[in-house]
């Protein structure tokens, strides 16, 4: 079994580069695939575009989603993962810079599995990146598989 | 043995003497028959005082001839007497000193519909059934005429059973005989029904052509019958015009249908009342009317046509016109300030969030080269590092502050009952855990309830203590208040505090966002604190100011609607 990685759908290289950054520093080295827009992660976890022919039984502990993306949003990227059987149970983290009621509303109405701001400073952005990585890398028991005919 | 009885000269109709039947005794003077009359009695005195003894039989032959002259004189007199009274036009009736009848004229009979059997003798009160039993007749009789040997122009009205209700001017003259003769009661009457009914149409067709509103009238064909002034100010035709014409000639076209169904109403009985529309003046212009039409009657009561009043309400309507545009145009702007308001609100909460990424970078990639790269740095490139962040920090602050106070204008409004101590409460236990150290009395009111939304009251609380809380910090102790008082009946909260306390002279900065009194070196803080106080408590209706002076404290009060 492939081992546990994430997948960090962020179009700002800053974020990114932030993101790993702090997972690095808290010591969590599993592979991170970066999904740079909306349209990107689409063709990733439906085997289409540039993914075409991925072995779509590789499922990600966690997805990191921004909300906030160019071509097709995040929340259109998560109703899109809802509305299909195998990625449907996959846990997804909103993690944005928007803490607006409705943004929340819309992203638990969605099916996300957790909603976290992005803090401003380095020293808070890293602890929650820290938790959040522990949290669903190790604390966390994935659901079995679905199985697909 | 004469009564001399002076004419009334605007009344000459009245006979100024009395037949009492037909053996007339007192003849009065009209002039020719006067003049007659006192002729031949002088020479009856002189005839009389004549006599001798002598002269006796002789005498007394000649005082029968001459006797039988003065009756035959008398007689005379008495039938022109009658004569007169019955000529008169007017009815004319004799009473004796009981008020029974003892003289109508002719006319009385053909006036009042009786016949001389059933009048002559009778009480006048009884005549016709009772029918005379009128109080005011009765006063007249009874109580003024005793008075006053004559009254003119005495006014009675009365419904009598046969011909309907009348109108009379009654003249009255009690004439007294010689003594020991009976007293005679003249009554003239004179019908004024008609000429009373003539002065109240006069009257009204003055008020018509008086009126400021036109007035006319039509017939059931819908001609037009009458026309007054006001109308031919008002439509522009005058009424030699327009007299016989089809009422629809004032109706615009697509009005003709509306002109028809009240036609159609009229003939129903129905009125229309206030019926605003336009009409057509004679020069083609329009001019707004509120019609009030009811229909008229003949004589019998049945329906013939309607009388038609209408004010002119061009002037109204024009107001009227003007205060939708109005408010069409208030209401149009009002959704363009809601639009934009809107719009603003949805920039700021965007450029809000947009403006925290790229300092998350400045501050991840100040730390990132500070953790790297400090052993390449010396004491003063890491203080400069350093105070980038503080700055990212302070900025971040700001936009927290902005995102706040438009989230507060955005949120919708759930009132209800909200505690405001426990409230106050749960925020002072919250500061004196953050700060066990500071000595810090908070008097809090027994019990304070406000309706609001429970959320936005907590802001504001939170605020307001944070701010008290603020600025007693420089204090060794510090007391703060909430209470609640009464000013012209309207609920006042306030909260006090005896710390720094601030000028009166800029008491109208307090609640500008980002105006600060203090500089942050003195009080940390963004200066957005008492703009959200501000905010919440206009959104609840209310109004909010201070009382402060320096180093003494500082009291903010508030309502909430």
């Amino acid at each position: 079994m492939k081992k546990q990685f994430l997948v960090l759908v962020e179009d700002r290289p800053d974020d990114i580069d932030l993101t790993l950054r702090a997972l690095k520093k808290n010591n969590i080295v599993n592979e991170v695939v970066v999904l740079r827009d909306g349209t990107e992660a689409l063709d990733y976890f439906f085997a289409t575009g540039k993914y075409t022919g991925r072995n779509l039984d590789e499922l990600p502990a966690v997805i990191l989603l921004d909300i906030k993306l160019p071509k097709v949003d995040g929340l259109e990227v998560l109703k899109r993962l809802r509305a299909n059987e195998q990625t449907k149970l996959i846990p997804v983290v909103i993690l944005t810079s928007s803490k607006e009621e409705r943004d929340v509303m819309n992203g638990y109405q969605l099916g996300c599995n957790s909603y976290v701001r992005k803090p401003v400073t380095f020293e808070e952005f890293s602890e929650a990146v820290r938790n959040l990585g522990l949290y669903w890398l190790l604390l966390n028991e994935p659901s079995p598989q679905p199985v697909l005919r | 043995m004469q009564k001399k009885i002076r004419v009334t000269p605007k009344k000459k109709k009245i006979m100024p003497a009395v037949p009492k039947t037909a053996l007339f005794p007192i003849v009065g003077v009209g002039a020719s028959a006067g003049e007659a009359l006192k002729g031949n009695l002088a020479k009856a005195g002189e005839f009389l005082g004549d006599i001798t003894e002598k002269e006796t039989e002789a005498g007394l032959e000649k005082t029968r001839k001459e006797l039988e002259v003065i009756k035959q004189l008398a007689d005379e007199a008495g039938e022109f007497a009658e004569n007169l009274i019955d000529t008169v036009r007017e009815p004319l009736i004799a009473l004796d000193q009981d008020l029974r009848v003892v003289k109508v004229s002719r006319s009385f009979y053909e006036f009042f519909k009786v016949k001389p059997e059933e009048t002559v003798g009778q009480l006048i009160y009884d005549l016709g059934n009772k029918q005379w039993d009128i109080p005011k007749l009765r006063e007249l009789l009874e109580t003024i005429l005793p008075q006053k040997a004559t009254f003119d122009n005495y006014e009675v009205e009365h419904d009598f059973l046969d011909i309907g209700k009348k109108t009379m001017l009654l003249n009255a003259r009690q004439i007294q005989r010689a003594s020991g003769k009976e007293r005679i009661i003249l009554l003239a009457i004179e019908d004024i029904t008609e000429k009373k009914a003539e002065q109240a149409n006069n009257l009204l067709a003055a008020i018509v052509e008086g009126s400021g509103d036109a007035i006319f009238g039509k017939d059931l064909a819908g001609r037009i019958l009458s026309w007054n002034k006001a109308a031919e100010q008002m439509y522009g035709y005058e009424a030699k015009e327009i007299l016989g014409k089809h009422i629809s000639l004032l109706s615009p076209p697509e009005e003709k249908d509306a002109c028809n169904r009240i036609i159609e109403q009229i003939k129903r009985g129905e009125k229309v009342s206030h019926f605003e529309t336009e009409r057509v003046r004679k020069d083609g212009s329009r001019v707004w009317v509120s019609l009030s039409i009811s229909p008229t009657r003949d004589s019998s009561g049945a329906i013939n046509g309607a009388s038609i009043i209408a004010r002119d309400i061009t002037e109204r309507k024009k107001a009227e016109e003007q205060l939708k545009a109005m408010a069409l145009d208030l209401q149009r702007k009002t959704e363009l300030l809601e639009i934009s308001n809107k719009e603003l609100e949805a920039f700021s909460c965007s450029v809000s969030h947009d403006l925290r990424a790229p300092l998350r970078s400045i501050d991840g990639f100040c730390k990132a080269f500070m953790e790297d790269y400090s052993a390449n740095l010396d004491e003063q490139g890491r203080n400069y590092l350093c105070r980038v962040c503080t700055a990212c920090q302070q900025m971040a602050q700001l936009i927290e502050d902005m995102l706040m106070l438009s989230r507060i204008n955005r949120s919708e409004m759930r009132r209800k009952q909200v505690d405001l101590i426990a409230l106050a409460k749960s925020i002072a236990d919250e500061f004196m855990q953050n700060e066990p150290q500071r000595k810090v009395e908070f008097v809090i009111a027994p019990s304070i309830t406000a309706n609001g939304d429970g959320q936005l009251l907590n802001i504001m609380l939170h605020n307001l203590l944070e701010n008290a809380w603020k600025f007693t910090g420089k204090h060794p102790a510090a007391r703060i208040e909430l209470g609640v008082t009464k000013k012209e009946e309207t609920t006042v909260y306030f909260v006090a505090d005896d710390g720094a306390g601030f000028d009166m002279k800029y008491a109208d900065k307090l609640f500008g966002a980002f105006q600060r009194l203090h500089t942050t070196e003195e009080f940390e803080g963004t200066g957005i604190g008492l703009a959200i106080v501000q905010r919440i408590v206009s959104r609840h209706g209310g109004k909010v100011w201070a009382q402060g002076e320096v180093e003494k404290g500082a009291t903010f009060y508030f309502t909430l609607n």
